[in-house]
């Protein structure tokens, strides 16, 4: 009973950990869906070998889980293939160890709620932008002839959708929550 | 991003950051940028904050990007659901189906102003509308339409009285000679001319400017008589007005007194102001009168057209019938003038069947449309041939408020120039009467356009054979059963049209802009 209480408790951080962990995926294999796949790949390696982690390291845990994954899928697509490549691979998987923590975290919800706000309130234009862009994956070309636009005036659209996102999450308080 | 994302605020204005994320994310560095990146990450603690900062948004906004797409009621949701992406992983199958709400997404209209030049979009820059114009006679280029969205600029009326809404609440009516600037929702200046301003207690602070000295409105009604000096008369009806003179004390004048200002904006109050103001009851009766006189010149014009044998189609759209077609939906709406009919156009159905026989080699397709909505994505139909097959026209509105004049090449055929002009109306058109007239003429191999009776562009048309129309919609797009495409696209017209009238002869542009003269609202 205790194995398996430390095993949902684990998982149940773990998964609490979601939308981090594919963030980081995202950050290191620049591909929203190969992105979910490594965080997916990751937990089934974690449901087989949780007894491994000890509680306080779960987070990094996880990490270390994509990121072989993440790296596994680059190179049977042919990328990390040069020097600058693993380089670079591995200076993002360092720079998210460092910088993404636990407590970072507990604020993504809030951010959330924010962003969500403030998205709502874009042109469908811009919105289309960023969906097309990092949902949509769509590069600055492709997005320029779906919207009828310049690629220079897609990335200066994007540049400032962005800007005026975050001045707008800065000035948002938070809605109370409905019950 | 101070208080959203850690550790970003000396990089959040960076351009140049986010434009090299924004390439690392899209796999755009060069081997060398990529040590070069791989370098700042390691070394330097902002730029790698700022960098995770970044990647987080990017996910977050894909996030939130795709909940808005999950959120749209579009019927592609459930098309993809059995599609063979079924088989793979559920977040996969999510993501592909966000991505198809969003390339499905219809356009819409932007929700705040803020945000509204950031794509590029035009933003609304009207501070005020032109409700009525009576017998006005415009100088220069700004030449607003009755109903016009008006822009800060200045209008030069050489005669005739105009009544302007300001957005603040403020109604001012300027009467010619007179030389008004607008500013803001909240501010004009008169150089000349004579005003009555009438202001509402939610735009108070609604100030104008002369030459001499600014009035500022406490909530009232008062009227302006300014010279070219810079002299003014200025009488306050009801409640309370406030001057300013520059290196003068301000001065309160209140509801029954006049007061006179000179060119170097001293000012003492009269009790023999002679002024006499222009009177909002009086517009309202002028512009009846003139609407009346428009209406019946159009009458005795409508009427003389019957013997015109060169009209091979006319649709008055008066009297609430139609002779030569047959209305599916739409709604009977007052048109230019009161007493005028239009038939209005808000449903997907809503079309005027029309049967026009007759090959041509010219043709004027003349109308008048009251636009209520500029769709991003598709065309609305003026006059569209039923099947669209060679030599058949289609009149329309391309999206992004273009005109269009344009026939089907027989198969093979690749010479003919489309005659499509784009950004002819945009937002300010919409709401408000506007003549639309195209042209063709088959032995120049043209096709002109025309807006509110100026010619706004000719193409080369070197089609070589006349035009013919045929079974078609006016306002609507009735693809036949027999087409194997399927349903086509909807084309459907959103807003009241009401004349159109169809001739076998191209007419010149003087005529095109005599006729936009006498019958213009």
């Amino acid at each position: 009973m205790d194995s398996d209480k430390n095993r949902d408790q684990i998982l149940k951080e773990a998964f609490g950990y979601h939308k981090a962990l594919v963030a980081y995926a995202y950050g290191l294999l620049r591909d929203y869906a190969l992105a979910e796949d490594a965080v997916q790949s990751g937990y089934v390696a974690l449901t087989k070998r949780f007894d491994t982690i000890s509680g306080d390291s779960v987070l990094a845990w996880c990490r270390g889980a994509v990121r072989l994954e993440a790296l596994q899928l680059l190179r049977k697509r042919g990328k990390v293939s040069s020097l600058e490549e693993t380089v670079l691979f591995d200076a993002v998987a360092d720079a998210f160890e460092i910088e993404q923590t636990p407590e970072r975290e507990a604020m993504r919800l809030e951010r959330l709620e924010k962003l969500r706000d403030c998205f709502a309130k874009v042109p469908t234009r811009s919105q289309k932008m960023i969906g097309g862009r990092y949902l949509g994956g769509l590069g600055l070309r492709e997005l320029a002839l779906r919207l009828n636009m310049s690629e220079a005036a897609v990335r200066k659209g994007i540049y400032r959708t962005r800007l005026l996102l975050r001045e707008c999450m800065e000035r948002t308080p938070i809605a109370p929550r409905s019950t | 991003m101070h208080g959203t994302y850690p550790n970003r605020t000396e990089v959040d204005m960076n351009h140049e950051f986010d434009q090299f994320f924004d390439a690392y994310l899209a796999g755009e560095l060069s081997a060398e940028q990529s040590v070069d990146f791989a370098e700042k990450l390691d070394s330097d603690p902002g730029f790698r904050a700022a960098f995770v900062g970044f990647v987080e948004e990017s996910h977050e906004l894909a996030s939130v990007a795709g909940e808005v797409a999950d959120s749209r009621p579009e019927k592609k949701i459930s098309s993809l659901s059995t599609s063979t992406f079924r088989a793979i992983s559920a977040a996969a199958a999510v993501f592909l189906l966000v991505v198809a709400g969003w390339l499905w997404w219809p356009w819409q209209n932007a929700d705040d102003p803020k945000f509204a030049d950031v794509t590029g979009e035009a933003p609304d820059r009207s501070v005020a509308q032109l409700e009525k114009a009576v017998g006005v006679q415009w100088i220069g280029p700004v030449q607003p339409a009755q109903g016009a969205a008006l822009e800060p600029g200045i209008l030069h009326i050489a005669e005739g009285v105009a009544q302007l809404e300001f957005y603040s609440g403020a109604q001012v009516i300027v009467e010619g000679p007179a030389e008004f600037e607008l500013i803001s929702a909240y501010h004009a200046r008169c150089l000349q001319g004579k005003i009555r301003a009438r202001v509402p207690k939610q735009a108070q602070g609604f100030s104008i400017q002369t030459a001499s000295f600014e009035l500022i409105d406490l909530g009232t009604e008062f009227g302006m008589d300014v010279s070219t000096s810079g002299a003014a008369n200025v009488r306050v009806f009801d409640g309370e007005v406030e001057l300013h003179a520059e290196n003068r004390a301000k001065q309160s004048v209140l509801g029954g007194q006049a007061i006179a200002i000179d060119a170097e904006g001293n000012s003492s109050l009269t009790q023999n102001e002679s002024s006499s103001y222009p009177d909002f009851a009086e517009v309202q009766a002028r512009a009846d009168s003139d609407a009346m006189a428009k209406l019946e010149r159009w009458k005795k014009w409508n009427e003389s057209l019957r013997s015109d044998s060169r009209i091979v189609a006319r649709f008055d759209f008066q009297d609430r019938t139609i002779d030569q077609g047959a209305i599916v939906g739409c709604r009977w709406a007052e048109g230019r003038w009161p007493g005028k009919g239009a038939l209005e156009f808000r449903h997907t159905g809503d079309r005027v069947r029309v049967s026009i026989p007759g090959k041509f080699s010219q043709l004027t397709l003349m109308t008048w449309i009251r636009l209520d909505a500029l769709p991003r994505l598709r065309h609305q139909a003026l006059l569209l041939t039923d099947e669209y097959r060679p030599d058949h026209i289609h009149w329309q509105i391309p999206p992004i408020g273009g005109l269009a004049l344009k026939a089907r090449l027989k198969r093979g055929e690749s010479i003919v120039k489309p005659g499509q002009i784009p950004n002819v109306f945009d937002q300010n058109a919409l709401g408000v009467w506007s003549h639309v007239c195209s042209t063709f003429s088959q032995q120049e191999g043209m096709v002109r356009h025309y807006l509110n009776g100026k010619e706004v562009s000719e193409h080369v048309f070197d089609y070589g054979r006349p035009l013919q129309i045929g079974v078609g919609d006016i306002g609507n797009w009735s693809v036949p059963a027999k087409m194997r495409t399927g349903p086509g696209p909807p084309r459907n017209f959103v807003g009241a049209m009401d004349e159109m009238t169809i001739w076998n002869v191209t007419l010149s542009p003087d005529e095109i802009h005599d006729i936009y003269q006498q019958h213009r609202p």
